[in-house]
């Protein structure tokens, strides 16, 4: 369980972004976070990512303060960010085995279960370098990245954002069998069209 | 250094669309090349004379010795320079057939399955032509300095020419090719470094499984840097290209306190690797922070760093060996500020990771 308790951000003094808010979300639900550019959504997931930290307030999931025990927490998290940023020069397939060795996830069906997860987004070239992938490439590896580690809690940052129609498809069929398996989803999108179903609650920014 | 350097410095050639649109012949792709090598050594002609003339007390003490070491140098590096220049400049072919036909193919195979590490056979030309350099530039030091111990200076002044005129006249000869040699190789550098790159060019990689000397813990995190730093530059040949010209330079019998600071340098210069993988290119913050803690991080590069530790010490204690310098001391020295330095610099490394961090 995700709580936020009295959470505010403020780049400057005086001009908060979002202040004193206060939420529950439970295991095996999706939230939906929604708003135009530049509402805070970004920055409101920056901070459950540990990319950003509180002005004031406090997260904590299972109990555990987020910011206080950030590698703790961000063990159970699969995180989409907002930018394509990945290590230009390994191949994607070296990326997960990377993820799935610093997890402690790497046995002798890991291979195997790199490979169906590139297939299952159609992603033929896992096996060049990152730098010479389009932005839909690196978004798929991002969410394989954070799919492969089966983690409890989702943070999503536009992760449809640059996909084909197929591969959109094929993402919320994932995160649709991730919640059911009981995993939390948090995720920000400019457009709920398609999207709606998987979200039981929405949450729409400026707060 | 030129056996390493050489093919990094030259290609894939930037101007080779100006130089196509211009349909430049061979005299003046010729005058072209030899012109982008002078501009790129003069600096090192600079440091001989200044290493061999500088002497503020005394500049004018043993003038005339001093003119034929420079002139011994700039015979070498030339002639090292314009070997070096010939046999990559004409590599394109071999190398291109080694990468595309089957029995480079085999080869990638044969080498994954033997040794455990599959390596790009299209390299396999500008490795030859590494060993062959720097072989050659060893045994020509190594007989140079023979010669002047038993015959003199002058000498081996003579063996320096000659070893100058011999490589004039094998660029000569392979002059008459140059066009066609010039634009082959560019290609083939243009993949190999990966601005079109396609295909499996860079699938060759080191395992997990190689890393004996990386506690468990640590194994996987350093494994993806080593990876990604062999497909960004061969750290091992410029290593072992640094190490050739410190001992260049411990040939021309300098002070030994003169010798320390090269050394000190040398191994400062060996955390332009660490730094590498510093960067968004290497090393996205979000991935990084989500991935590992800062302990885990300077643990990380600190620790791989440590791999040039072996070399070090050994080319050292073995120029104390040729030389009788650098003393054990001096030694210790050097160990002690490369590790101090090279935790700093894995410091340095979670600093920048944290400063993405919005506060």
């Amino acid at each position: 369980m995700l709580i936020i308790k009295n959470l505010t951000k403020q780049y400057k003094a005086g001009k908060p972004i979002f202040s004193d808010i206060s939420m529950r979300f439970e295991q095996g639900n999706g939230i939906g976070i929604i708003g135009p550019n530049g509402s805070g959504k970004t920055t409101f997931l920056r901070i459950l990512s540990l990319n950003s930290f509180p002005s004031a307030g406090s997260v904590t999931y299972h109990g555990l303060d987020i910011h206080k025990k950030p590698n703790d927490y961000l063990k159970q998290v699969g995180l989409v960010h907002d930018e394509e940023s990945l290590p230009k020069h390994l191949t994607a397939s070296e990326l997960l085995e990377w993820i799935l060795r610093t997890r402690g996830k790497w046995d002798k069906n890991a291979p195997d279960k790199i490979s169906r997860i590139f297939d299952l987004l159609h992603l033929g070239q896992m096996d060049e370098p990152i730098g010479t992938y389009s932005t839909g490439m690196k978004k798929k590896v991002q969410i394989c990245a954070a799919f492969i580690v089966e983690p409890e809690l989702f943070i999503l940052d536009e992760p449809l954002r640059g996909l084909d129609d197929a591969s959109r498809k094929t993402v919320l069929e994932m995160l649709e069998s991730a919640k059911k398996r009981g995993a939390l989803l948090l995720m920000a999108s400019h457009s709920m069209e398609k999207v709606n179903d998987l979200f039981d609650e929405i949450i729409e920014f400026p707060l | 250094m030129i056996a390493f350097s050489t093919p990094y410095l030259l290609f894939p050639d930037r101007n080779i669309a100006l130089l196509q649109l211009g349909n430049s012949n061979r005299e003046h792709l010729n005058r072209y090349l030899i012109k982008r090598v002078i501009r790129l050594t003069w600096p090192v002609y600079l440091l001989f004379a200044v290493l061999i003339f500088v002497d503020l007390n005394n500049p004018l003490h043993q003038f005339v010795d001093k003119c034929f070491v420079f002139l011994n140098s700039t015979f070498f590096l030339t002639g090292m320079a314009i070997l070096s220049l010939a046999r990559y400049s004409k590599s394109g072919f071999d190398s291109l057939f080694w990468k595309e036909s089957d029995k480079g193919r085999r080869l990638r195979k044969q080498m994954a399955d033997y040794f455990k590490y599959p390596i790009d056979p299209g390299s396999i030309p500008s490795l030859l032509n590494t060993i062959i350099i720097v072989l050659t530039g060893s045994l020509v030091i190594v007989a140079g300095s023979v010669i002047n111990q038993s015959l003199g200076i002058l000498v081996e002044l003579f063996f320096m020419a000659l070893l100058f005129m011999i490589a004039l006249l094998y660029y000569k000869f392979l002059s008459g090719q140059m066009v066609i040699n010039y634009y082959s190789t560019s290609s083939f550098f243009l993949e190999f470094f990966g601005s079109n790159l396609k295909g499996e060019e860079l699938t060759s990689r080191r395992e997990v499984s190689q890393l004996w000397w990386v506690p468990k813990s640590l194994k996987m995190h350093i494994w993806q840097f080593l990876v990604q730093l062999d497909r960004k530059i061969p750290s091992g040949r410029v290593a072992a290209a640094g190490h050739l010209l410190v001992w260049f330079i411990a040939y021309q019998r300098p002070d030994p306190e003169f010798l320390m600071y090269i050394w000190l340098i040398f191994a400062l210069l060996h955390h332009f690797f660490s730094i590498l993988t510093i960067g968004e290119e290497m090393a996205p913050g979000w991935l990084f922070r989500w991935l590992g803690s800062s302990k885990t991080w300077i643990l990380s590069r600190f620790w791989m760093q440590l791999r040039w530790v072996i070399p070090l010490l050994l080319s050292m204690n073995l120029q104390l060996f040729v030389f009788g310098i650098p003393e054990m001391f001096t030694q210790m020295m050097v160990l002690l500020v490369y590790l101090i330095t090279s935790f700093m610099v894995s410091v340095y490394g979670v600093a920048s990771l944290k400063k993405e961090v919005k506060l």
